[in-house]
């Protein structure tokens, strides 16, 4: 099933089931938003203009199977556009190389997400999050911060699960090298 | 699966107000773009078969009206008189459709003649209530001229298939007219209508120009015929001679001395018809003469040829002469001219002897 479900709208949408949306995933909207831009006041309108949106879709009928991944997709795409606004690195050249199965298959050999995640320092990779290429902090932050498995990412950022978990592993050791650096 | 960073992000949230504020401002958007409101799709849908509902009742209404209009006007139209708006769906709408189911010429004459005296009477009306204006009078001027184009138009179809008939329906005609013509007359006689009366005198010369026309081509061929069929049988009595007795004889000739003189009369009526430019025509068993008409003369062209055509049957016949009782002799005593006395007198005389000889 897809994650947005565009119904005719059936009136079962009121005021009281957005409500309870915005109440249970402002903190997580904000917190994905922080992480993606780095910029606390830019991340709060950017909750807001989600809300606002998602709103729009609910009064024109659309009916909503799924307000998480609904706003987290519209969130998303506002960051995005975003990035594009700030035109300061081309989202083509963000992609490190070849995505293909085969070569993810290779790298995973070597290393799982597990390990990976497990040999890296949390508090401080959080400080070096904005470091890596967007499409991989992308990644980490939506499996990581927010906590949504990679079907669920494939899902919501409409590629395949193979290619998430790529993303994931890619920008987990880019993290790991700039801590590395770092230290 | 816990996340092993979720420990350290917990904490990364929105402060209280924030939150606060983020909450109202949404409020406020969803205060001023409620969904009762943007819901309206069915509503809208609902206005919109309303809508669709009136227009449809406007066409129904509308569609009615005119419906009605077809119908009743015709209704309104029949008692319309002639300088009435109406009049002309009366004339050229309802009473054509009366007429369509009309089938042979015979009918559509009968029909139009009815409607050539329903204007009569439509003038009569207008002169007695004192409402005979211009446009009524043209009206019915042009309608009578319509009727008697349409009847002689009837009468041509008629002539290609019997001419006899045409002959009689074209008389008929004349006479028709002729006494409307006079009706009219009457009935304006108060009143100026220069249009109708002309209107009437134009139909009714046409008519009898073209019954005259007929009536004296007919004749004419008939008397070709008659003057074949009495050479015919003066052969045959040529032929015949020395073979039949003197009897038959004496009845042969008085057969043809009764001819002769019929003949005679017939020629002589016909030269005082084309002399005096009259016309006799017989309707309906009433005999209607116009003002120069002289007597009507008691004996037909067909009736002379019935009367050869018996006399041949008789001479090629022996049989039949001897059982066919004699013949009445009836004394005919021709009309006299001023130029065929001595013929006339000579006509007689053989009459005279022809009965002698015939009565036993």
């Amino acid at each position: 099933m897809s994650l947005l479900d565009l119904d005719i709208p059936s009136g079962s949408h009121n005021e009281d089931a957005f409500l309870a949306a915005f109440d249970e995933y402002n903190d997580a909207l904000f917190r994905h938003a922080l992480f993606r831009l780095s910029d606390r006041e830019r991340a709060i309108e950017l909750v807001h203009d989600t809300y606002i949106q998602a709103w729009s879709y609910v009064c024109k009928g659309v009916t909503i199977s799924s307000y998480k991944s609904f706003l987290y997709k519209i969130l998303n795409n506002r960051i995005i556009d975003e990035y594009r606004k700030k035109k300061s690195v081309s989202l083509d050249a963000m992609i490190d190389g070849d995505e293909s199965d085969e070569r993810y298959m290779t790298e995973l050999h070597d290393h799982s997400h597990e390990a990976l995640i497990n040999s890296i320092d949390a508090r401080r990779a959080l400080e070096y999050l904005q470091d890596i290429p967007q499409q991989y902090r992308e990644a980490v932050v939506l499996r990581y911060i927010d906590g949504l498995s990679p079907k669920e990412i494939a899902e919501l950022i409409e590629t395949t699960e193979n290619v998430v978990s790529l993303r994931i592993h890619r920008g987990l050791k880019a993290l790991k090298k700039i801590l590395e650096t770092k230290q | 699966m816990k996340s092993p960073w979720s420990t350290y992000v917990q904490d990364t949230k929105l402060n209280s107000t924030e939150r606060e504020e983020l909450r109202a401002r949404l409020l406020a958007y969803m205060e001023y773009h409620p969904y009762r409101v943007l819901v309206p799709k069915q509503v809208s849908l609902m206005e919109r078969m309303l809508q669709r509902v009136i227009v449809a009742r406007t066409f129904a209404a509308t569609g009615m009206a005119v419906l009605v209009a077809i119908i009743s006007t015709p209704f309104l139209a029949e008692s319309a008189n002639p300088g009435d708006l109406l009049y002309a769906v009366k004339t050229r709408i309802t009473e054509p459709l009366q007429g369509v189911t009309l089938s042979t010429p015979k009918e559509k004459i009968e029909f139009e003649m009815k409607l050539l005296d329903k204007r009569i009477l439509e003038t009569k009306l207008l002169v007695e209530t004192g409402t005979l204006s211009v446009a009524a009078e043209e009206d019915l001027s042009e309608n009578i001229k319509r009727h008697s184009d349409e009847i002689q138009k009837n009468i041509e179809e008629i002539a290609t298939t019997n001419t006899e008939e045409a002959i009689y329906a074209k008389a008929d005609l004349a006479a028709e007219l002729t006494k409307t013509n006079d009706i009219v007359t009457a009935i304006v006689s108060e009143q100026s209508a220069p249009s109708l009366k002309k209107a009437m005198e134009e139909v009714k010369g046409v008519a009898v120009e073209s019954a005259t026309t007929a009536a004296t081509s007919s004749q004419k061929q008939v008397l070709g015929h008659v003057e074949r069929e009495l050479s015919r049988a003066y052969e045959l009595r040529a032929s015949l001679e020395g073979k039949l007795t003197e009897e038959e004889v004496g009845e042969v000739a008085r057969r043809f001395g009764r001819i002769e003189v019929l003949l005679r009369e017939e020629t002589m009526s016909s030269t005082t018809e084309a002399s005096t430019t009259s016309v006799v025509m017989s309707v309906e068993g009433a005999s209607i003469q116009s003002s120069t008409a002289t007597t009507t003369p008691s004996h037909t062209p067909d009736d002379i040829l019935t009367r050869i055509k018996t006399l041949i049957t008789y001479l090629s016949n022996t049989a039949l002469r001897q059982s066919m009782p004699k013949e009445e002799v009836v004394i005919e005593i021709a009309p006299i001219t001023a130029t065929s006395t001595s013929e006339m007198l000579q006509g007689t005389t053989e009459a005279s002897t022809t009965l002698e000889k015939a009565t036993p």
